[in-house]
């Protein structure tokens, strides 16, 4: 017994030391970045950070709390005591609410002409694109799957039944997209009915991207399609030197994918993170974006790796008006909710 | 002399009452019972400070709140009912037989109350998830290309739930089915009855209470889930409690969060008393009944076999989730080999983006905020203990006040403070919310495990020991504090197992500086990254283990809850 009480003692004290030694205070500047789990994990940061470490002589720090859905609305409700200076990894799909909450501030980067006009979405330079533009895609495994769906209506054959991993829109960006899709596609009001005949073709709707794709598409070939990019198969061949994953854009049109930065209103060092976005154009971080972000940089004078003669490009894009986004797409989604949840 | 003691000290005894109560009651007020009252009044009032019932209209008349309404009250019930099923053998086997193992059985019923919700969802994630243990063996033996969906469904809500609460039937049936005699039994049976009749007439009705207790305790925790729903059942699924939580982080809707949370105490309140009523049904009906029967070794073949089956599946039902666990700690995720990377992983900053620190500070930070918890609520409960020994009026009511935060949803709880302390962002933004929080949770479980031994403890001790020239001070640590150890180690451990333990408060409360194991462990499940979940989830399950042994040590003096 007296032992016992000695080692719950002891694992108290134990945990009052290990906070005692708390990190040394640096007197280096830290920049916080908030983003989404898989811009980390993929290392886009990790292969960039140094440089722009050293020539500023200061420390980035990236925070995900998820996706982009999840992390946007962490920074939404830390809008009275902001805790990060920039967010990376805004897109189309959740633009219109981030603009809306009024969290971040005008910066117009010096470097801002690398971008091609079409995509300077907003005028007021609240947020600023770096990559793009991509298309959402269904990634196949053509030893699975042999006629790949062509379009929307061909994912409700019965040939695909329990086949398509989805993502949630409510916690994942690629999820909203594919849901917002849909209503370009059938319209506000016969979305739902879509939705309730592709029912049978959901194998699972997954929280993220990343464990839709990575875990149960990748690693654990739960199902032989998943939601995901347009540059995927590039990655499959890069990485795995495997070409049996393909992608395929229905075609009603892709969907438009452009990847945003903000910085934070509020934040501590804005100065910082002014140079942040313009290191995010120049070239030193744009031609590290194909192998570490899987995505088209925008900056269209970067060579792109030779493994992207395996990504595809939608033909056309398709969008919605932002100002649509933002207004209803709490209504759609809480329709779709309604719909799809369990009785 | 002794009586003169007692009347010199009667006004001055209740003075002291008084005192007591000082701190305990003003850290409720902050952070109880004031939060509590924003929470009605976000919930009935517009921000023009107008009644309103337009939140709970709401309610009751959209069909996605209608939906989680009705999930929300069949999975408890189902996963409440099946919980009885699989646990009525068990409460018949340890109340009717003597065997080995036999403590060790009963031990293992402790393991709900101090095992967190996110291990048990990681366990059985690693364990019949699409990449688990059995999928793995299923799909080399039946030769399948892809896993089967075990889990991510109904079932697999259920599967958990009963898991992770039958033991409380075993618990609470099993120790009352102990006290009704054979005598019932053989009388009945000498008027003619048959074996079934005995059963349906005699023994169910007199074991009435306790069903209803272990039900209605089931029912409480399958209705406030929450974790288990976001890991195990996914997007389809979602509780009232999910749905506070998507309403509050989504939508940033705290109307119909306030709402919600109301309707949703409203429920677990009165399934509470429902249990608290029955176990005092209990407890009248074993006064009664008198003494324990004997117990017998089983003799029968067919009866030794049966119980033998169910004990194998009951231990492996309990132990396994926890056992992968610690294998896929060792275990290498990509090639299945012995590996210590996934522990070298807790000292690296490779996943400093998911947890904020080194994710062995997480562990830390959950132990600081563990040993912060026992202070706090010890403290409390001492006092609210030694406030209300002894027979005075009003002394139910006080008690009703201290035990309410029981009913209330620690996801209520974490709204509730986001609410009201908004305007002190200093206080909500520290991480001293996170033990407050998890005081508030586990102090109802502490005075629960000290006030009976308090009780029992003669006032005349301390008298004496005080007449004798002692201070009062010195009185209690050498007097009081030797009498309830026992209990105080109990409720210490309590407390430590709750805070140590406890997502969604923390979740909702958290920032990256301060993440909890609880919390780091469901963002690597949600990011699939099982490897350092396990190492993270086998350290846990230590402290959960270490927590276990005491409370078993400690079993005769322990209530639980």
């Amino acid at each position: 017994m007296k032992k016992i009480v000695i080692l719950f003692l002891v694992i108290l004290l134990l945990s009052v030391g290990l906070t005692g030694c708390k990190q040394k205070e640096s007197t280096e500047v830290t920049l916080t970045i908030y983003s989404y789990d898989s811009f980390v994990s993929y290392g886009l940061p990790n292969a960039t950070n140094k440089l722009f470490e050293e020539k500023y002589n200061c420390k980035i720090e990236y925070r995900t709390f998820g996706g982009v859905g999840e992390t946007l609305n962490r920074l939404i409700l830390e809008k009275n005591n902001p805790q990060a200076d920039l967010f990376v990894g805004l897109n189309m799909n959740n633009l219109a609410k981030a603009l809306d909450k009024d969290i971040f501030v005008s910066y117009r980067p010096a470097n801002y002409d690398v971008i091609p006009e079409e995509y300077r979405i907003d005028e007021n330079w609240r947020v600023t694109p770096f990559d793009g533009p991509n298309s959402l895609a269904i990634i196949y495994d053509s030893e699975v799957i042999k006629t790949p769906p062509r379009s929307f209506e061909d994912l409700l054959k019965p040939e695909y039944k329990g086949k398509l991993i989805l993502e949630d829109p409510r916690s994942s960006s690629p999820g909203m997209g594919f849901l917002l899709w849909t209503i370009a596609v059938y319209g506000e009001d016969h979305y739902l009915d879509y939705w309730e005949k592709l029912e049978p073709t959901i194998f699972h709707i997954y929280p993220n991207w990343t464990s839709a794709f990575d875990t149960a598409f990748v690693q654990n070939k739960e199902a032989p399609m998943v939601l995901s990019y347009d540059v995927d198969p590039a990655y499959f061949y890069h990485e795995e030197g495997l070409t049996r994953y393909k992608a395929v854009i229905p075609d009603e049109g892709g969907w438009l994918q452009l990847e945003f930065v903000g910085v934070v209103k509020g934040g501590k060092h804005e100065e910082l993170a002014h140079r942040y976005i313009e290191f995010m154009l120049s070239s030193e971080f744009q031609e590290n974006i194909p192998l570490y972000q899987w995505a088209f940089p925008i900056n269209k004078s970067v060579q792109l790796p030779e493994c992207y003669d395996y990504a595809i490009t939608a033909d056309k894009y398709i969008t919605l008006p932002s100002e649509d986004i933002a207004n209803k797409s709490q209504i759609w989604l809480e329709k779709w909710i309604e719909m799809i949840i369990g009785d | 002399m002794k009586s003169a003691v007692q009347r010199k000290s009667f006004k001055k005894v209740e003075l002291n009452r008084i005192l007591k109560f000082c701190l305990p009651v003003i850290f409720l007020t902050i952070f109880f019972y004031l939060p509590l009252f924003n929470i009605t009044k976000t919930a009935f009032f517009t921000e023009s400070n107008k009644f309103t019932f337009d939140n709970f209209y709401r309610i009751f008349t959209r069909p996605y709140t209608l939906k989680v309404l009705s999930f929300t009250f069949k999975q408890a019930f189902i996963s409440a009912l099946f919980t009885l099923i699989i646990g009525f053998p068990g409460a018949y086997i340890i109340s009717h037989y003597n065997f080995k193992g036999k403590g060790f059985l009963i031990s293992l019923t402790t393991v709900p109350f101090v095992l967190p919700s996110v291990l048990v969802a990681l366990g059985f994630i690693v364990l019949f998830g699409a990449n688990g243990f059995v999928n793995q063996i299923l799909m080399r033996v039946f030769h399948l290309s892809h896993p089967i969906p075990l889990l991510y469904s109904f079932t697999g809500i259920i599967l958990v739930h009963v898991f992770y609460n039958f033991p409380i039937v075993v618990r609470i049936i099993g120790a009352d089915w102990e006290g009704i005699s054979e005598e019932y039994k053989f009388a009945a049976e000498s008027m003619g009855a048959s074996r079934l009749a005995v059963f349906t007439k005699v023994i169910i009705p007199l074991l009435l209470p306790a069903i209803i207790a272990s039900f209605s305790l089931v029912f409480v925790f399958c209705f406030l889930s929450f974790v288990i729903i976001l890991t195990i059942g996914g997007a389809r699924f979602a509780t009232i409690e999910v749905s506070i939580y998507t309403y509050y982080n989504m939508f940033s809707d705290f109307k119909m969060g306030s709402a919600l949370a109301l309707f949703q105490a409203i429920f677990s309140l009165l399934f509470m008393y429902i249990y608290l009523w029955s176990g005092s049904l209990i407890k009248k009906g074993a006064l009664k009944r008198g003494v324990a029967k004997k117990k017998n070794i089983v003799k029968n073949k067919t009866t030794l076999s049966l119980s033998l089956t169910y004990l194998v599946f009951v231990v492996i039902l309990i132990i396994a989730p926890i056992a992968v666990i610690f294998i896929s700690a060792f275990r290498n995720p990509l090639t299945g080999t012995f590996t210590l990377s996934n522990f070298a992983g807790l000292m690296s900053s490779k996943y400093n983006y998911i947890t904020g620190v080194l994710p062995i500070r997480v562990i830390g930070n959950s132990l600081i905020f563990a040993g912060i918890t026992v202070i706090f609520s010890l403290v409390f409960a001492l006092l609210v203990a030694y406030g209300l020994r002894g027979r005075f009026f009003g002394k139910n009511i006080l008690l009703t006040l201290f035990m309410l935060p029981l009913a209330i949803s620690p996801i209520t709880i974490a709204l509730s403070y986001i609410i009201s302390f908004q305007g002190h962002p200093a206080l909500l933004n520290s991480w001293i919310i996170i033990p407050i929080a998890h005081t508030l949770i586990a102090l109802p479980f502490t005075v629960r495990a000290l006030l009976p031994v308090l009780e029992t403890t003669s006032v005349s001790y301390v008298f004496v020991a005080e007449s004798l020239g002692m201070s009062r001070l010195r009185a209690f640590f050498s007097v009081d504090l030797n009498l309830i150890r026992p209990a105080l180690i109990a409720a210490a451990v309590f407390s430590f197992a709750i805070s140590m333990g406890e997502f969604g408060a923390a979740y909702m409360l958290y920032k990256p500086s301060y993440t909890t194991m609880p919390i780091a462990l469901f963002r690597f499940l949600s990011g699939r990254h099982f490897g350092i979940a396990s190492a993270m989830g086998a350290l846990l399950a230590l402290a959960s283990l270490v927590a276990f042994i005491l409370i078993d040590k400690l079993k005769k003096e322990v209530t639980m809850i």
